[in-house]
């Protein structure tokens, strides 16, 4: 059965964020005036201020800023315990996802993480979310090369 | 580019001279037992009566009106039946800044600081499908579908990284709520005296990992209300207590992605508002007697302390383990019990218990000879400033 959970906050530019997720990517928008990549989406670009950008994939690796476990239940979606994780991505802008897997291990901070998509149901239809698990000894190893 | 002789002037041409709360601990025992007392313009309507009388005025000597974010603007001032010259809306500490902009701009000589809140009858969420906040602060909503909306969980967040950090442990959470709790067991207002010890709180539930229940602020109802009128008026009041500086600095570049938050856990607009604000009075940390900090939640504390130079980086622990920040330690704070223990009124009951410290008239938990007493607050990156002085320091 897929997963319920909350819908997030749409508009223009969230609407593509989540509809390249649907088709099985996560991108991003980089700017087409100074290559800056950007999250969340937004009309123009934070560092240099141009509207012109691409819709351009993530390589799908980062590593873990902070995390937090929930013990109370804020939706009837989501029963507690649950990690979420703040993730540096390679690309640079931080994003937040759940850390699947094992949910009883505290993540490390610092800890490689691969992006991992999960079809979930919410109250606006269906979604694709961009999900995090730990990276595998040998993932590191290649990311660390590239 | 901050201008801190016109910041100098604008903070000695204001001082408080009144200021009313109503009766947290009173009210929320009232709701306990099913009787809801008022709603958010009554819980401020009472508050403004108690500092109008506290300050020896009447309503027809306000001119200025700031209202709390909680309630309209129109319709409090309908409410009060006050027709004021300015009005404006902002949260505790820019209530204040506001009221001394008015003021030294010559649109109000007199302003009534009001605020109201309800939150508890009327089940404000903070967090989940319906949480506060979202339309002024997109992170608080952002990313609901992964089960992140609670401000908690931004703040256990930041507090997960710091002690991977910075030589920092649940206990020392702990030691502040205990510390605070203290400070309640003195003040007969407070909602929470019954004692806490470090033991209860490492016993105690976690909400989101690593904070735990008494982590978290209160939810109560209630209402404050400060008068804030020109030094010149204010001269021949001993009670007056004046400004001896205000500051603020924001961080909202990257703040949805939560950057400012984890990774610097919003020290730039710390340090850009100290910077300001110690130049301005004159002096620093050291001639501090009390320190006032926004405490939603414990984690604020460390930031705080040493963003406004209490302390170095990474070492608030020291601090709090020294006892500094208890009952009879060198730097009281949040010696009302704060947002944690006595009533959470969003940083207004803050500004009341600075000015009755430096009226001396606190009773039991009183600073000795307090001169300063500082408040600092850094809500979502948002870092404000000030600095009270008692009549003549």
């Amino acid at each position: 059965m897929t997963a319920r959970r909350p819908a997030p906050p749409r508009g223009l530019f969230e609407d593509a964020f989540w509809r390249h997720l649907g088709e099985g990517r996560m991108c991003l928008q980089r700017c087409d005036d100074c290559s800056s990549v950007r999250y969340p989406a937004a009309p123009c670009c934070p560092r240099c201020g141009s509207e012109a950008c691409t819709w351009a994939p993530v390589a799908g690796s980062g590593r873990v800023v902070s995390w937090t476990r929930f013990h109370r239940q804020y939706f009837a979606e989501m029963p507690p315990p649950y990690l979420v994780v703040s993730v540096a991505l390679d690309e640079g802008p931080m994003v937040v996802g759940n850390l699947l897997g094992d949910q009883a291990t505290d993540p490390a901070i610092g800890a490689p993480v691969r992006l991992r998509l999960q079809t979930v149901e919410t109250a606006a239809g269906r979604l694709d979310l961009p999900q995090w698990e730990l990276a595998a000894a040998e993932d590191t190893a290649k990311t660390e090369k590239r | 580019m901050t201008d801190r002789s016109r910041l100098r002037r604008a903070a000695g041409a204001v001082a408080v001279v009144g200021v009313g709360e109503t009766d947290y601990a009173l009210d929320h025992a009232a709701l306990r037992d099913g009787k809801v007392r008022s709603d958010a313009y009554g819980f401020a309507a009472t508050a403004l009566k108690r500092a109008l009388s506290d300050a020896g005025l009447r309503l027809s000597d306000i001119d200025g009106l700031v209202v709390g974010q909680s309630t309209a603007v129109e319709r409090m001032a309908e409410v009060l039946a006050v027709d004021p010259s300015w009005s404006a809306q902002a949260d505790a500490v820019n209530a204040v800044i506001q009221a001394a902009m008015a003021i030294a701009s010559g649109l109000a000589e007199c302003v009534a600081l009001v605020y109201g809140n309800d939150q508890k009858s009327a089940g404000t969420q903070y967090g989940g499908p319906n949480a506060m906040g979202g339309e002024r602060f997109l992170a608080y909503v952002q990313y609901a579908p992964w089960g992140l909306t609670s401000q908690g969980a931004l703040y256990a967040m930041m507090a997960n990284r710091y002690m991977a950090e910075a030589e920092f442990t649940p206990a020392d959470l702990g030691r502040i709520a205990v510390g605070q709790r203290r400070f309640a067991e003195q003040n007969a207002n407070a909602i929470m005296r019954r004692p806490l010890t470090l033991d209860d709180y490492l016993a105690s539930r976690f909400v989101c990992e690593p904070l735990r229940l008494f982590d978290y602020c209160l939810v109560n109802d209630g209402g404050v209300a400060l008068i804030v009128t020109t030094a010149e008026r204010a001269r021949s009041n001993p009670r007056a207590v004046g400004l001896a500086a205000f500051a603020r600095a924001d961080l909202s570049v990257d703040a949805t992605s939560l950057r400012p938050r984890l990774m610097d856990y919003y020290h730039d607009a710390h340090r850009r508002a100290a910077a300001d604000l110690y130049a301005v009075a004159g002096f620093g940390p050291e001639a501090v007697d009390s320190v006032q900090i926004y405490d939603s939640f414990t984690t604020h504390v460390p930031f705080a302390l040493e963003g406004f130079g209490y302390c170095g980086l990474g070492e608030a622990a020291g601090l709090i383990r020294s006892g500094a920040l208890a009952p009879g330690g060198r730097l009281p704070m949040n010696t009302s019990g704060g947002m944690l223990s006595e009533s959470y009124m969003q940083g207004w009951n803050h500004q009341v218990e600075a000015v009755r410290q430096l009226r001396g008239e606190t009773g039991d938990r009183q600073v000795p000879g307090v001169r300063h007493v500082h408040y600092m607050s850094d809500v979502a990156g948002k870092v404000s400033s000030l600095m009270y002085r008692r009549a003549g320091a």
